[in-house]
């Protein structure tokens, strides 16, 4: 007996219909979150795996509906499916192959900006000497370019995990915080300090490459 | 430090160093009121972290468009998982 879902649960119609085998609220489900699982999946194993790794997840979802409680929302629930399959693949793919384990593991200590940038002739140090060089002085056709979302891109892979998870959910998916947390399984505080990083990291990369 | 360092200094209420780690709080309205006052002050006499707010800024928009050109999204094998849905829907044991 599958466990009963809150009426006053945001998705209880939806997870009733997947119950009885409604094709079409599945398919409608499958259209709005595959794009947002594969581009989260994409961002830990090649393309190739992580089309299949997405697909498993479908195929875990409907065999786990019953299992459903409504402790949080669909989305969330099918997103943690998603990432618990997909770390244990990353994790098992970087012994041969370490490409998601490029870039610092651990550099939450790090600030965001590096301190010998950070000092000023009169006031010393912890202060810039000058404001960096504005973006808005680099043609729109420069910012929006391919290569430009392509050194993102890299940028982002390049995150230590914890920090690409929360800035692809924040920030490429437009997840708010509180999503965030409940997906990720973290505090408010830890996700505030791991999207700060990675935001900062991404920054970093941008202005490297622009200048 | 010369008594014009000083007063500028405490005119800027923190130091650069630490106005930058409070972008995101920021961004996200999560600052008390004591580091929101901080910051917005030291903010409206500092350039340089006006322009680093700002490319921060920049960076969140620039990233949140990579939702729209990752390219070749391979849709799911749809028939599969119908089937799968479908024989699950008529498992005796679910109801």
């Amino acid at each position: 007996m599958s466990p009963p879902i809150p009426d006053d649960h945001a998705d209880a119609v939806t997870v009733r219909r997947l119950r009885a085998g409604d094709r079409a609220t599945f398919q409608a489900l499958v259209k709005e979150l595959n794009p947002g699982l594969t581009r989260m999946a994409r961002t830990y194993v090649s393309a190739a795996l992580a089309d299949e790794v997405v697909q498993e997840t479908w195929l875990s979802v409907i065999k786990s509906l019953d299992s459903f409680e409504g402790r949080s929302a669909l989305k969330t629930w099918i997103y943690r499916i998603m990432l618990n399959k997909v770390r244990t693949l990353a994790t098992r793919e970087s012994k041969i192959v370490p490409f998601t384990s490029i870039g610092p593991s651990d550099d939450s200590d790090r600030p965001a900006v590096e301190s010998d940038r950070l000092v000023h002739p009169d006031l010393g140090t912890g202060y810039w000497p000058e404001a960096p060089t504005r973006w808005e002085t680099i043609p729109d056709a420069r910012m929006e370019s391919e290569q430009t979302t392509k050194a993102i891109a890299e940028a982002i892979n390049a995150l230590p995990a914890a920090q690409k998870e929360v800035v692809a959910l924040r920030d490429i998916e437009g997840w708010s915080a509180d999503q965030v947390c409940n997906a990720l399984g973290i505090s408010t505080v830890n996700q505030r300090v791991l999207l700060h990083r990675g935001r900062v990291a991404v920054r970093q990369a941008l202005e490297d490459y622009l200048s | 430090m010369t008594d014009d360092q000083e007063f500028i200094r405490n005119e800027l209420r923190i130091t650069c160093a630490d106005a930058v780690e409070l972008v995101t709080d920021y961004l996200d309205d999560a600052l008390n009121q004591r580091d929101l006052d901080d910051f917005r002050t030291h903010l409206s006499l500092c350039e340089g972290c006006q322009v680093f707010l700002d490319q921060m800024k920049q960076t969140v928009t620039l990233v949140s468009h990579s939702r729209n050109t990752t390219v070749d999204l391979q849709p799911a094998k749809m028939d599969e998982l119908l089937a799968a849905l479908d024989a699950e829907s008529k498992r005796p044991s679910e109801e």
